[in-house]
């Protein structure tokens, strides 16, 4: 075994949460068409894979579309944000200004108070709010 | 909290796997291999994300198996220093509190880096933060959020005969630990920061 690159690229929960649910599908499908023996997988796989999506599904990942994230990277291009920063918010669709506050670093010194209102009004307007379970985002729309 | 990393390694299909169209016995082999390991210096690695490169398969002198230099790239759970995440609370002792989330269970939130003004009941075994007179706690199985702070790769060497029966060689590190701190604004349990107003509401 070798590392090539050990950081390749960043993945966002969405992609990570629809590569497991594609990869489930395929087995399912092999599954339904050549017989349980062949669908077969690893344990450690088997495992792994639940385990994620089910704690991607109690976040807001599990009801973004692709399409939510491309709007919402479009909108926020006119803050000055860091990478890591927008896939934070991303991941965690931050619902009030403290938590906000968590995701985006010394956020008073860089946006004054309307800056981070309007921040706060694209996250709630372009990416839809978590499961409630989830309990993220339960008091939006 | 994932990356993809790419890999390259020899993969060795054997004789039964050849009725498997390649990429499905490669992808087998991968992900046996590599789903839920830790590999040192890169993180947890969950599963094949897609394959890059293969080479002809080879069959080696003495065996029907092919052996396939594969490139490939992996998904894989490293959340970076200063990444905020969600999880919940398995258990607290006086040292600070253990999270966890469904598949990974090594972080700790250590007491230095929780609140100020964080204090320990020993009697319920539970961490509360007094902030301006009032209490929040810490319940056990609560989703909580946290910053990360440090990795810890412990490599998982073989123990040496002699010490097998050492008392230290029962209780191994694990492979790969974060610690995690607690201290800001918005930090804490998911359920203090739900208003808009940013401050926390009375639970309880």
């Amino acid at each position: 075994m070798k590392v090539l690159n050990p950081s390749e690229s960043f993945l966002c929960d969405h992609e990570v949460l629809q590569h497991l649910i594609a990869m489930k599908a395929r087995y399912t499908h092999v599954h339904e068409t050549q017989g349980a023996v062949h669908a077969m997988k690893a344990g450690n796989l088997e495992t792994v894979m639940k385990e994620v999506k089910d704690y991607l599904s109690t976040t807001p990942a599990a009801t973004q579309t692709q399409k939510d994230i491309d709007n919402f990277m479009s909108s926020v291009s006119k803050f000055a944000l860091e990478k890591a920063e927008l896939l934070m918010i991303i991941n965690s669709r931050p619902s009030s200004i403290a938590e906000l506050d968590c995701l985006v670093e010394e956020m008073d010194a860089r946006f004054d108070d309307q800056g981070a209102q309007e921040l706060l009004r694209i996250v709630k307007t372009t990416l839809p709010a978590g499961p409630v379970e989830g309990v993220e985002g339960e008091n939006s729309n | 909290m994932f990356i993809l990393s790419s890999f390259t390694d020899l993969v060795i299909i054997d004789p039964q796997d050849f009725s498997k169209p390649t990429v499905d016995a490669l992808e087998d082999q991968i992900n046996t291999k590599y789903a839920n390991k830790v590999v040192y210096n890169i993180g947890l690695c969950i599963c094949l994300w897609d394959i890059l490169k293969v080479s002809e398969g080879m069959v080696g002198h003495g065996s029907g198996s092919a052996h396939v230099n594969v490139e490939f790239r992996l998904v894989v759970f490293r959340p970076f220093k200063g990444e905020v995440l969600t999880g919940r609370i398995s258990s607290s002792t006086a040292h600070g509190i253990k999270v966890r989330t469904d598949f990974f269970d090594e972080i700790f939130v250590p007491h230095r880096l929780l609140f100020e003004g964080t204090t320990f009941d020993g009697k319920e075994q539970v961490w509360i933060w007094n902030n301006d007179g009032q209490e929040f706690y810490m319940d056990k199985n609560e989703l909580i959020r946290f910053r990360i702070e440090e990795e810890q790769f412990v490599d998982q060497l073989p123990i040496p005969p002699h010490l097998k029966n050492d008392e230290a060689s029962l209780h191994k590190k694990p492979p790969y630990s974060l610690t995690a701190s607690c201290q800001q604004a918005g930090m804490g349990l998911l359920q203090w920061w739900l208003d808009d107003e940013g401050e926390g509401e009375e639970q309880e």
